[in-house]
């Protein structure tokens, strides 16, 4: 067999060992598990009763967007909290490998370090995937989100763009869990940007001038306008060039240096015999 | 033949605030295939940051070493897949995953397809004694059982050299006896595996190793077989004398009987004089006439320890276990 071949095997068969465990280790906590899937369906009540709250009556901000505010929410709410899970999903995984004691056993396979290192992640990922999905299906069929005109190719494309770019700044969390131990001291940021400014409730214009320049520095604002147009307009991958250059932009910047900053922690940690500490 | 481990003057430090901790000093060490290779050293002396270099986990200040010559430091990914590392902390794996789970996952990591891994992970469960125990959560495992998981967890990808970090540790007597047997029959004679193990137990040392180095600070104080070492250091007895008086001069006098390796005068009082001696063979003749030369009281001479406590002094080693000490003795 060619070597890349057979290494691509090995990688997928990795990778598909990442997800088993994963799912036998969500699995083992059967009432989180279940609990999970409850409070998302919850979610999606809560929104309902909250669009319902504003009657038919259409706020002046949505109708650049052509739909329904609980449309608007549920696409803001459910991406969101998938499009977050990029962000601290790597450090928490690394986080639990650390208290479990098993960096350093990981670190000594045939895998390659940054594989070892966030391969962790990938159950929560493909997770959040399945319910992101089944949150529109739900969504769309119980609630009557209205996604008649959805591209949902372009919703797609976005939505990868965006995983790259939000898992990118995640990979500075990793390497900050891995030197110090400690969750990324800025996570808080993170959680403010993401419910206040990125427009998970509301649309990013009705924010003050300054407000919305800060909230156009996170990948997450342009993300969520861009798939609000995707799904409620049924804006084609061409019409919306301006969100996917932008997102391509941010992936230009934050995976090279994401990865830059995980390589230097964990060289730093091997220099300093620190890799399997807490 | 390509030696399994070679180390040229391997050192680290590990950085600290109060000053740089000085963990490995030019250690240069030769490990031929198919050798049981013992460790031997007290806490802190280096036996866990020798090992953990060669696994690739931590990045030397200075020196190199190779694996089967592959370079730790240029050829981690070749040298990772040459070895097996067993930890001293049993909890090193999922503990709600089943031991099963938790060797089906690392074997993928190891490169096993299905098949084979099953086929694989089936012989080391019962090469361990853990079918039974196999479909249960790992965090219901006793001590013993967790570190039998370990030893097949490195065993998964059969790789020629195994590094145990002090495999038994925590273990109770019975249990520790069985794994060790299983170690030197299956690693050593059955798959003739290279072993780097590192122990503070002197009876492990000498069950189950070819060639033992005594680690102390951070430098290599001696390699031989565990037979030679303890033969040499058996030749050392350290014998206390206590005296009446102060006996000006006696000390300074024995140094140059040759029979005595060293003398310390442990404490002197205007009624008591106590010295340790430390002597190649039982208290003879050219003693007696030493003492009587100084007109001396001898209140009492009596062997004050053991030859493998000697060492052990001689080398720092303060870790080890008084049940081996009295097995040796």
């Amino acid at each position: 067999m060619f070597p890349f071949i057979r290494e691509s095997t090995f990688s997928l068969r990795k990778l598909l060992a990442f997800l088993r465990r994963g799912f036998w280790h969500a699995s083992s906590y059967r009432l989180n598990f279940i609990g999970n899937y409850l409070g998302s369906a919850l979610v999606l009540l809560f929104f309902y009763i909250l669009a319902q709250f504003y009657g038919v009556a259409r706020p002046a901000a949505l109708a650049n967007y052509g739909g329904d505010y609980f449309t608007f929410l549920l696409i803001g709410g459910v991406f969101a909290r998938y499009l977050s899970l990029g962000l601290r999903n790597f450090g928490r995984e690394l986080e639990h490998e650390l208290t479990a004691g098993t960096i350093e056993p990981l670190m000594v396979t045939a895998t390659s370090p940054m594989l070892a290192l966030l391969g962790a992640s990938l159950w929560s990922l493909i997770e959040g995937l399945l319910l992101l999905i089944a949150q529109l299906a739900v969504g769309a069929f119980v609630f009557g989100a209205d996604f008649s005109r959805a591209n949902w190719l372009a919703a797609a494309v976005l939505t990868l763009l965006t995983v790259i770019a939000l898992n990118s700044w995640g990979l500075f969390t990793a390497a900050f869990v891995l030197a110090f131990k400690r969750a990324d001291p800025l996570s808080w940021l993170v959680d403010v940007t993401l419910y206040m400014l990125a427009g998970v409730y509301f649309p990013v214009q009705i924010l003050p001038d300054w407000l919305r320049v800060i909230a156009y520095a996170f990948p997450l604002s342009h993300a969520l306008e861009g798939l609000r147009f995707a799904l409620m307009r049924g804006d084609s991958l061409t019409e919306l060039w301006r969100y996917i250059l932008i997102l391509l932009g941010f992936n230009l910047v934050l995976l090279p240096l994401g990865a830059f900053a995980l390589r230097f922690a964990i060289q730093h940690v091997k220099r300093t015999g620190s890799l399997g500490h807490y | 033949m390509t030696p399994a481990i070679v180390t040229e003057h391997l050192a680290h430090r590990y950085p600290s605030p109060r000053g740089d901790v000085h963990a490995l000093r030019d250690v240069s060490l030769t490990i031929e295939p198919g050798e049981f290779f013992g460790l031997f050293g007290p806490n802190g002396a280096g036996k866990t940051t020798l090992i953990r270099i060669l696994a690739t986990l931590v990045i030397p200040t200075s020196g190199a070493a190779q694996v089967h010559g592959f370079d730790v430091l240029r050829q981690p990914d070749q040298v990772r897949a040459l070895i097996g590392l067993v930890f001293s902390n049993e909890n090193s794996f999922y503990g709600r995953l089943t031991g099963q789970q938790n060797l089906e996952f690392f074997a993928a990591l190891q490169n096993l397809s299905g098949s084979a891994a099953r086929r694989r992970i089936a012989e080391l469960l019962a090469l361990f004694d853990l079918t039974a125990a196999a479909h249960k959560p790992v965090q219901t495992y006793s001590t013993g059982m967790k570190q039998k998981l370990n030893v097949a967890r490195a065993l998964l990808h059969d790789p020629p050299v195994i590094f145990l970090d002090e495999p038994t540790k925590g273990m109770d007597v019975l249990t520790a006896e069985t794994l060790r047997t299983l170690l030197r029959r299956e690693l050593v004679e059955r798959q003739h595996k290279t072993v780097l193990l590192t122990t503070h137990d002197l009876q492990e040392m000498e069950v189950l190793c070819d060639r033992v180095g005594i680690l102390e600070n951070g430098g290599l104080r001696a390699v031989g077989a565990p037979a030679a070492l303890i033969r040499e250091a058996s030749a050392s007895v350290v014998y206390r004398l206590e005296i009446v008086g102060r006996a000006p001069g006696l000390a300074e006098h024995l140094t140059h009987l040759p029979s005595v390796r060293s003398v310390r005068v442990a404490s002197q009082t205007e009624t008591t004089t106590v010295i340790d001696l430390t002597l190649t063979d039982a208290p003879g003749a050219e003693l007696w006439s030493a003492l009587a030369a100084h007109h001396v009281t001898l209140k009492r001479c009596a062997p004050k320890e053991d030859g493998l406590v000697t060492l052990l002094k001689q080398t720092a080693l303060e870790d080890f276990r008084l049940t081996d000490r009295k097995e040796h003795g």
